[in-house]
């Protein structure tokens, strides 16, 4: 891979960089709101097993709803984060990618 | 040569077809001294799979021209394809029987391993999944080299990556051998042969197409057969899920313990953690799932390909959940699925399979026993195909050959790898016959997330990575990891008898992982060779290529 960046890279990237810390800043949150969420299940299954039994709604407990929450969540977190990604992403550097700056 | 490959295929294909019926024939005979019955629907669903995936290796072999054909699809899958596949690599006889299994005996606590998945996919998604198809172009060894200096990086990558291949294959082989003996009554030997067969043809013939349309087959059967499972429980309740819950706190023996916490991880967040990060974090270091993601055009496609297989994962694990609940009580309605000591026959694999014949009969039973035996096929595929392309491309043309290989002598390299590790394949599993391996499927995940994702996402976001980092870190780390393994209870307990093991958890990860991380950022950090000062200064450009993409070869299309 050569070294540096070209007079049009340079420009490409000047272009980009703001696009780039929007797309970190989303994947950056969504991606510590899952681990978050991911810790506080893991917690939830070694701690106190009448709180995690306790019942929610019916028969159904906490833990299971959390269960089935967390993955829900999961789909729900990659279906927005792919729908920002076309909406607010992909037209920008497509533009970019042509060659032009991106307004 | 494409005639001769076409011709081998049909004698392979015939032969093929019958030992498979052969075998099923002498398990009949076998089943049959035992006291039990050939399952005409078992046989006949596994034989019509088989002749369809032999069919679509034919017509996939015609289309290979060049490596990225035989290794990538050509870069031609559409997303949806792409996502079915890489759903169904994960949809295996491990999650579906293994995860079923764990909830009926120990209840939710067993669900992390289920959330763990559904967590590493989003990360994968938003961090690596887009980047990678603009950086690399077969295996996720070229978006590691992409920056750094090839060779020892090459070399490193490719033994965590063949060692990872390796132990994933012993656990599957075994795991295959052991199973199908279970469902269709043939001989462990015949099991491992037809699977070590089959896998060979599918990926020596017809490459990623038709390893991927073998996935996409295989997932679409387990989701009927998940479906249906899921309604056939729900309909004995009246579609009240409460019931269900009602009916499993009744019949279980854990009572309401079922719908909460059974105290599997002795109340140690510790064990929890360690394995919930090999869980999630593990996704990201298995080779041939990586390897999917230049399967597609770009990155775009890419990233919907990855949406599109969580979502298909989410239903799944929802299914997983209400199948494992209602097998508690309606496996009670059949005494002569315990044996004398009240233990399930089969063991926790075999709930799945059990409730199939409860919930419809001889014919689901066989549907569901095929299916599984298709599933373990698509995954050994796969792992196939991954470890021929890091022997085939990354060592053998782009380490010895300095990327100077043909085309069409790559290709030829590759079948010939995927002929060997097919071999070796049929060996570890029969060497292994009767032996725990359980751990070896830890192994592979643990290495997974300990040493692939911490050098992956240096790789990527780290400036100041450099080759001695990488390299000295990356052998570090899989030392460690292997070390920590054979200390565990998984290793040293169950396998080599003592008492007590050296280190208490089964995955390693939670020490594992961060040390990596911090070996590869302090050598890094304190390397000033001139290798290093380069390393550091591609990093602008790389970020830039994996942002707009660079050189990607056009598709083709599939």
């Amino acid at each position: 891979m050569e070294l540096g960046l070209s007079d049009r890279e340079k420009v490409q990237m000047r272009a980009m960089k703001p696009l780039i810390g929007k797309r970190v800043k989303l994947s950056v949150s969504l991606s510590l709101f899952l681990i978050v969420a991911y810790a506080a299940y893991g917690f939830l299954l070694t701690g106190d097993g009448a709180y995690a039994g306790t019942k929610v709604w019916g028969q159904m407990t906490l833990v299971f709803l959390v269960s089935v929450i967390m993955v829900i969540l999961g789909v729900a977190v990659s279906g927005l984060y792919t729908w920002w990604c076309r909406h607010h992403l992909d037209p920008h550097v497509e533009n970019i990618k042509q060659g032009g700056r991106d307004e | 040569m494409s005639k001769n490959i076409l011709s081998s295929l049909k004698a392979l294909a015939s032969f093929l077809i019958f030992s498979a019926v052969q075998a099923a024939a002498s398990g009949a005979y076998a089943s049959a001294g035992q006291g039990q019955s050939l399952n005409i629907t078992a046989v006949a669903t596994f034989i019509c799979f088989v002749i369809t995936t032999l069919l679509i290796t034919w017509w996939a072999a015609k289309r290979v021209h060049s490596r990225r054909d035989f290794l990538v699809a050509g870069g031609g899958l559409k997303p949806w394809q792409n996502g079915m596949a890489i759903a169904g690599d994960f949809m295996s006889a491990a999650t579906f029987l293994g995860i079923t299994g764990a909830i009926y005996f120990r209840g939710q606590d067993a669900f992390v391993l289920g959330v763990g998945i559904m967590v590493g996919w989003p990360l994968i998604l938003m961090i690596v999944a887009e980047r990678f198809r603009n950086l690399g172009s077969i295996t996720f060894i070229d978006v590691l080299s992409n920056r750094l200096e090839e060779k020892p990086v090459r070399v490193m990558a490719s033994c965590i990556s063949l060692c990872i291949v390796i132990f994933y294959m012993i656990a599957q082989m075994v795991g295959a051998g052991t199973l199908i003996q279970v469902l269709f009554g043939i001989d462990y030997m015949w099991a491992v042969l037809i699977v070590g067969l089959l896998m060979t043809i599918y990926v020596a013939f017809g490459g990623m197409v038709a390893t991927t349309w073998v996935q996409i087959i295989k997932a679409s059967l387990l989701l009927l057969g998940g479906t249906y499972l899921t309604y056939a429980i729900l309909k004995t309740t009246g579609f009240s899920l409460d019931t269900v819950m009602t009916q499993a706190a009744e019949i279980s023996p854990l009572g309401e313990g079922i719908l909460g916490t059974t105290g599997w991880f002795g109340g140690d967040p510790v064990a929890v953690a360690t394995v919930a990060m090999t869980m999630a974090f593990g996704v990201m270091g298995l080779p041939h799932i990586l390897m999917r993601f230049f399967t597609v055009k770009d990155a775009a496609d890419a990233r919907q390909s990855v949406f599109y297989a969580t979502s298909i994962m989410g239903y799944f694990y929802i299914l997983i959940l209400i199948i494992g609940l209602g097998a508690v009580f309606l496996l009670a309605t059949d005494p002569a699925i315990f044996g004398e000591d009240g233990s399930l026959i089969g063991g926790a694999n075999m709930v799945a399979i059990h409730l199939s014949r409860i919930a419809g009969g001889d014919i689901v039973y066989g549907f569901m026993a095929a299916v599984c035996f298709a599933t373990i096929l698509a995954v050994v595929a796969g792992l196939t195909l991954s470890g021929a392309a890091t022997v085939a491309h990354d060592l053998y043309s782009q380490v010895f050959s300095d990327g100077k290989l043909s085309d069409e002598h790559e290709v030829y390299v590759t079948r010939a790898a995927t002929i060997s590790i097919g071999v070796l394949a049929i060996c570890l599993g029969l060497a292994f016959e009767g032996e725990n391996v359980a751990v070896t499927a830890a192994l592979a995940l643990a290495i997974g997330a300990s040493v692939n994702c911490p050098i992956i996402l240096l790789a990527l976001y780290w400036k100041g990575l450099t080759t001695r980092g990488v390299v000295w870190g990356g052998y570090l780390g899989l030392a460690l990891c292997v070390g920590l393994i054979v200390a565990s209870p998984g290793v040293m307990v169950a396998a080599l008898g003592y008492e007590e093991a050296l280190f208490p958890y089964t995955y390693p990860t939670v020490i594992s992982m961060p040390i990596t991380f911090l070996l590869v950022m302090v050598i890094s950090y304190f390397d000033r060779s001139g290798q290093a000062r380069a390393d550091r200064e591609t990093f602008d450009r790389q970020l830039l290529e994996s942002e707009l993409g660079a050189d990607i070869a056009k598709p083709s299309g599939h």
